[in-house]
């Protein structure tokens, strides 16, 4: 749940990057880290595996520019993708303000996908939340791979509440900017609160 | 609304409280359950994000009560839980704060400390008169909610993403 503090002038907002294990929302994450300055991040905490895959999650705090002299903080998290890792997933998934589904596009993870996605979408009823009334990117990551799947059919399959979707390949940067430009305007509109 | 009425209240509290108190080594901080910071004090906040500070706090705080409470059975889950990871002389400490049923956590980090149980009652202490304190706020204050921004045109979110252009 986004945090307006007045006295500060300052908007705090929670964005969770979920999906399938290897699906590259550790590597959209490590993009931004690479390609924003000291001036708007602080360090990454990650906290992985001995094999690098994500144990608890990742978390890069942002600060981006000011709206109507509010100060915007965005604190970017990935859940571990890892089946084992539901109890993380939904401790990370707490308090959120929007979500980017990070995709795997390779055709024999559609069924990963879908798993995810449910999983999803239990994770948030637990909390009293549900899809349709939340703020969802959709990120169709991989597109440079040879065997992917068609774009309508990551739609149909995927995306039945419609949400903005982008082509992304996160290993070179492609589509991350959009996902999450997208995302933080979405989360943005719909902080409560009042201009005094 | 109620969150925007005890960040105001939180800064106040604690600088007067502080001011009159001797924590030694120590740095303290106050957030949310997703780790959002309310206040901050210390040596530390200079040298560390803040942000990944708590997010990790609220976080190791939110690991154990879940691995408690799937240890239900053999532990029994009433009275005030306190989380810690120290050695005789330095460590972290964490205390749960409820308000309005809404979850917060303040949490030290001590160095140097010749008797940390005397600086952990302190924080218990403090807790406590800054929930009386934080509980006698006026419900008035809150105000009716609606859409902070409304509508939010594209070249607004060109202007704050300009860094990675």
């Amino acid at each position: 749940m986004s945090f307006v503090n007045y006295h500060s002038k300052e908007v705090n907002c929670k964005i969770v990057y979920y999906g399938p294990g290897l699906g590259g929302k550790t590597t959209n994450l490590q993009h931004v880290y690479k390609k924003t300055s000291k001036d708007v991040r602080s360090e990454m905490i990650t906290l992985n595996t001995e094999n690098e895959r994500t144990l608890f999650f990742d978390f890069l705090p942002l600060d981006l520019g000011e709206i109507r002299g509010f100060k915007t903080r965005f604190h970017l998290y990935t859940v571990p993708g890892q089946v084992f890792y539901e109890a993380s997933r939904k401790l990370i998934l707490r308090g959120l303000d929007g979500i980017i589904f990070v995709a795997d596009s390779q055709l024999e993870k559609m069924e990963s996908n879908i798993e995810s996605l449910k999983g999803l979408e239990n994770n948030l009823i637990d909390q009293g939340l549900d899809m349709e009334g939340l703020p969802l990117v959709m990120q169709w990551n991989k597109r440079d791979l040879p065997n992917t799947t068609p774009i309508k059919d990551l739609e149909k399959n995927l995306n039945k509440w419609k949400s903005p979707s982008f082509e992304a390949v996160a290993s070179d940067g492609q589509g991350v900017f959009d996902a999450l430009k997208m995302i933080s305007k979405l989360v943005l509109m719909n902080v409560k609160g009042s201009l005094q | 609304m109620i969150e925007e009425s005890i960040s105001s209240r939180t800064e106040s509290f604690f600088d007067k409280y502080l001011a009159k108190s001797n924590f030694g080594e120590c740095s303290l901080f106050l957030c949310r359950k997703d780790g959002g910071v309310l206040y901050k004090y210390g040596p530390i906040v200079n040298d560390i994000d803040p942000d990944s500070i708590c997010v990790l706090m609220s976080g190791a705080w939110q690991a154990a009560e879940t691995v408690s409470k799937m240890a239900s059975r053999e532990m029994k889950l009433d009275g005030l839980f306190r989380f810690s990871f120290d050695t005789s002389s330095s460590g972290i400490y964490i205390l749960p704060l409820d308000i309005n049923s809404k979850k917060y956590y303040l949490g030290a980090i001590f160095y140097n400390q010749i008797n940390p149980a005397i600086l952990k009652n302190e924080l218990k202490k403090l807790l406590f008169s800054f929930q009386s304190e934080i509980l006698n706020f006026d419900e008035e204050e809150v105000k009716n909610q609606s859409f902070l921004f409304g509508n939010i045109t594209d070249k607004e979110m060109n202007d704050i993403f300009t860094f990675n252009e």
